[in-house]
């Protein structure tokens, strides 16, 4: 069902913002659009409201049946409508998307903050298994001991 | 909402001749929550109380339910750049989070959950960088934003996963646009992974020698890496706008002064004026003060009337609704008062 369409009678082109909108256009999740005629003609050649050549750049077919376990949308609707629909497609899809942000941003690993309260589980650090070694073998635990030194080798002979 | 205060428009800050405006934008979303061009109204609710109830702890921040907003209030809040047409024209359950002087803006339930900006007069982006990343790692504390080792922060498109980050300004290019030289500058930006865009981004046309200067990489570089680059950037834009200023003072002195002060007298006395006519008079009279060809104009009123002379704001400004052609007049009667009021 379409969202009820609000009245551009005050308004501008959403896409221009120089002429009167005079005609709506719904996009594919049926949110209405207010656009003046020449804005309104280009946005129904390209297909799309923004974004034009975002689909070329997410072109590795996927077959059909590999939908999203989120939100069971399909490689081939996420190419259709340029937005991913929930956060773990990015998990689902992940080497298909490596290639799309190569092409949109020349990289395919995040090098910037992390959040403040991460939102999976913690990831233990070299710091933090230590203090639990010396807690361990505080308490003569020593099996968790043991356990505990071999994983912090572990992490750090991996470390460059 | 016609008394909004809006600093980016009444304060002046560093550059305040050429940058009218420096914004930094992160997107975030909610993890276990489908991105809301997908997401359920019924979920897309839960999503506007968790957000707000966290953001309304922010000291004297105001929360707008825009389902009760008028249209004519919503397309004010665009043209001040509050928020974004889609986010006005959208029918989601949404809501904006306001700063007591609008620096900073929370859009939740647009493309994504969660857009923060913070926009401040000027070139200015370390100090927008710092202020929106406050109020981010505020929220982040309780918000358990979406994010993945490998991609960082999860976007609904994803040109704006990994930071989530964009950075913008809003330059006037008159010099550069009157040697004709803006079509090169665009290109170099555009091979700096920069992007020039309209005034009201995405889409939208510029007026009045104003365009939008963006980030368009968000995952790979950090946040201070893009914040620095899109500095030096502008900082290198502003020497050729100055440069070009300065030129164009040396060679063609009395034809600049003559287009400065024909705009002065058309923007005193006309009595109708479409948005295109106004923005380019407008633009001219910001040249003619930032050159001192003008005196006694302050810098701050033409910005004040860039933004007031926008339909919204003119249907604000008369109490009633106004088909095109009345806009004009309005405009055109707007602009005379503003110039009056400031000779008196």
């Amino acid at each position: 069902m379409k969202a009820k369409v609000p009245k551009p009678c005050c308004m501008y082109c959403q896409r221009c913002q120089m002429q009167p909108a005079s005609r709506t256009v719904h996009d594919q999740w049926g949110q209405p659009h207010a656009f003046c005629e020449m804005c309104a003609t280009q946005v129904q050649v390209f297909g799309t409201l923004q974004k034009m050549l975002l689909p070329a750049l997410m072109q590795p077919s996927l077959p059909a049946q590999q939908s999203c376990p989120g939100c069971h949308i399909s490689w081939q609707q996420l190419q259709q409508q340029s937005h991913l629909g929930c956060p773990q497609c990015y998990r689902h899809f992940r080497a298909a998307l490596g290639a799309t942000m190569t092409r949109l941003h020349g990289h395919t690993q995040h090098g910037g903050r992390h959040p403040a309260r991460p939102a999976g589980p913690e990831k233990p650090t070299p710091a933090s298994v230590q203090q639990q070694l010396d807690q361990a073998v505080a308490e003569q635990r020593f099996e968790d001991a043991a356990e505990l030194r071999d994983r912090l080798r572990g992490m750090q002979e991996g470390s460059p | 909402m016609k008394d909004l205060q809006c600093a980016w428009l009444g304060e002046l800050g560093p550059q305040q001749g050429v940058v009218l405006s420096s914004r930094i934008r992160l997107a975030r979303n909610l993890d276990g929550y489908p991105f809301p061009p997908s997401c359920r109204p019924g979920s897309l609710s839960d999503v506007l109380t968790l957000v707000t109830d966290r953001a309304s702890q922010l000291p004297d921040y105001t929360v707008v339910d825009m389902s009760r907003v008028h249209p004519v209030e919503s397309h004010l809040l665009v043209e001040r750049h509050l928020i974004s047409p889609a986010f006005a024209a959208s029918t989601r359950p949404r809501s904006l989070i306001l700063s007591p002087d609008s620096r900073i803006a929370l859009m939740c339930n647009e493309e994504d959950h969660l857009r923060l900006q913070c926009l401040v007069p000027g070139l200015q982006f370390s100090e927008a960088w710092k202020q929106a990343s406050e109020v981010e790692e505020f929220l982040g504390q309780t918000l358990p934003f979406a994010f993945d080792e490998q991609f960082g922060y999860l976007t609904s498109c994803p040109s704006n996963a990994g930071t989530g980050l964009r950075a913008s300004a809003m330059l006037h290019l008159p010099g550069l646009a009157w040697i004709n030289a803006l079509e090169n500058i665009f290109q170099q930006v555009g091979q700096l992974g920069l992007t020039v865009r309209g005034l009201y981004g995405e889409g939208t046309q510029s007026a009045g020698h104003l365009v939008q200067v963006s980030n368009q990489v968000t995952l790979g570089p950090s946040e201070e890496e893009i914040v620095t680059k899109i500095n030096a950037v502008c900082d290198q834009i502003i020497h050729y706008e100055c440069s070009a200023r300065r030129q164009l003072l040396n060679e063609q002195r009395l034809v600049v002064e003559d287009r400065c002060w024909r705009s002065l007298a058309i923007l005193r006395e006309a009595r109708i004026l479409d948005a295109n006519e106004a923005m380019q008079h407008i633009s001219m009279l910001r040249l003619g003060v930032d050159l001192a060809l003008i005196p006694a104009l302050p810098m701050a009123l033409l910005n004040e009337m860039l933004v007031r002379i926008r339909p919204a704001g003119l249907q604000m400004e008369s109490g009633h609704e106004l088909a095109p052609a009345e806009r004009d007049v309005v405009r055109a009667r707007l602009i005379r008062q503003m110039l009056s009021d400031n000779q008196a």
